[in-house]
């Protein structure tokens, strides 16, 4: 996980084109550990502007996250079978090399 | 943070964590949230935590009356792309900064990677002008025998050749 301090702290700044700044470097580096820190912008900070930007930061990372997870737990009956196989052979290559 | 533990944390002994997953609730406007932020709003024990539900509440179910749902936000994200301005910021963001590293080892070798880098840059930049272009050879070829007879006149010997 990328340290997102630096980012935290321009949330902070007391300048809103700082904080604006912060805003999107999180949303780009796309960690859902920002979500607390976007959601406190979005229901707190006085510009309405940057409470918008933080709800379109905070939206793009948490609907990534969620597609992610749906993909990832969506795999066919198939593929599911395919993935037990080559882990199971690379298991059994694993103890063959150890003899 | 799972996305998908918001919902549990709602009912986290701790308010300050409900009052964060309503915050967070209400920003993605998660519809399927709403019945549980109902709940939260008419049970919780803070008052500061049914009023932040109660916000929350109004503001999903405003953007679902604007038609908005999960799967909609999905696909919304996915087919939008990156502006020139989020690219350079994308770029910008990659970019280490030497001063944070505490490590005086690492950025020993973070100062000395980012050396070479400039001077990679640098090479590249001026490499069709500043380097030094290798002198043309003399013309000599009036000196150079070309047939066989004039090299061996010139002192190659026949047994060379066999």
């Amino acid at each position: 996980m990328a340290d997102l301090r630096v980012w935290f702290q321009k949330l902070r700044a007391p300048d809103p084109a700082i904080r604006a700044a912060g805003i999107e470097a999180l949303e780009l580096l796309g960690d859902t550990e920002a979500l607390p820190a976007l959601a406190e912008i979005f229901a707190t900070d006085p510009d309405p502007v940057l409470r918008g930007l933080a709800q379109k930061a905070g939206k793009t990372i948490y609907y990534n996250a969620i597609r992610q997870a749906v993909e990832t737990h969506s795999a066919s009956d198939d593929e599911r079978r395919q993935a037990a196989e080559i882990l199971a052979r690379a298991k059994a290559k694993r103890l063959q090399n150890r003899r | 943070m799972d996305v998908f533990s918001l919902a549990e944390r709602l009912r986290d002994p701790d308010p300050r964590v409900r009052v964060e997953a309503l915050r967070i609730l209400a920003m993605v406007e998660e519809t399927r949230a709403l019945e549980a932020i109902r709940w939260v709003f008419q049970n919780d024990p803070e008052p500061g935590v049914r009023e932040v539900a109660q916000w929350a509440g109004h503001v999903i179910w405003l953007a679902q009356q604007r038609g908005h749902s999960t799967q909609q936000a999905m696909q919304d994200i996915f087919s939008r792309t990156l502006s020139p301005d989020h690219q350079a910021l994308f770029l910008d963001a990659l970019k280490i900064d030497l001063s944070r590293i505490d490590d005086p080892k690492i950025r020993q070798y973070a100062e000395e990677q980012d050396y070479r880098r400039q001077l990679a840059d640098i090479m590249q930049e001026r490499a069709d002008e500043d380097l030094p272009v290798l002198p043309a050879p003399q013309d000599t070829s009036a000196d150079i025998p070309t047939s066989l007879d004039d090299l061996l006149e010139a002192g190659l010997s026949s047994e060379l050749l066999e």
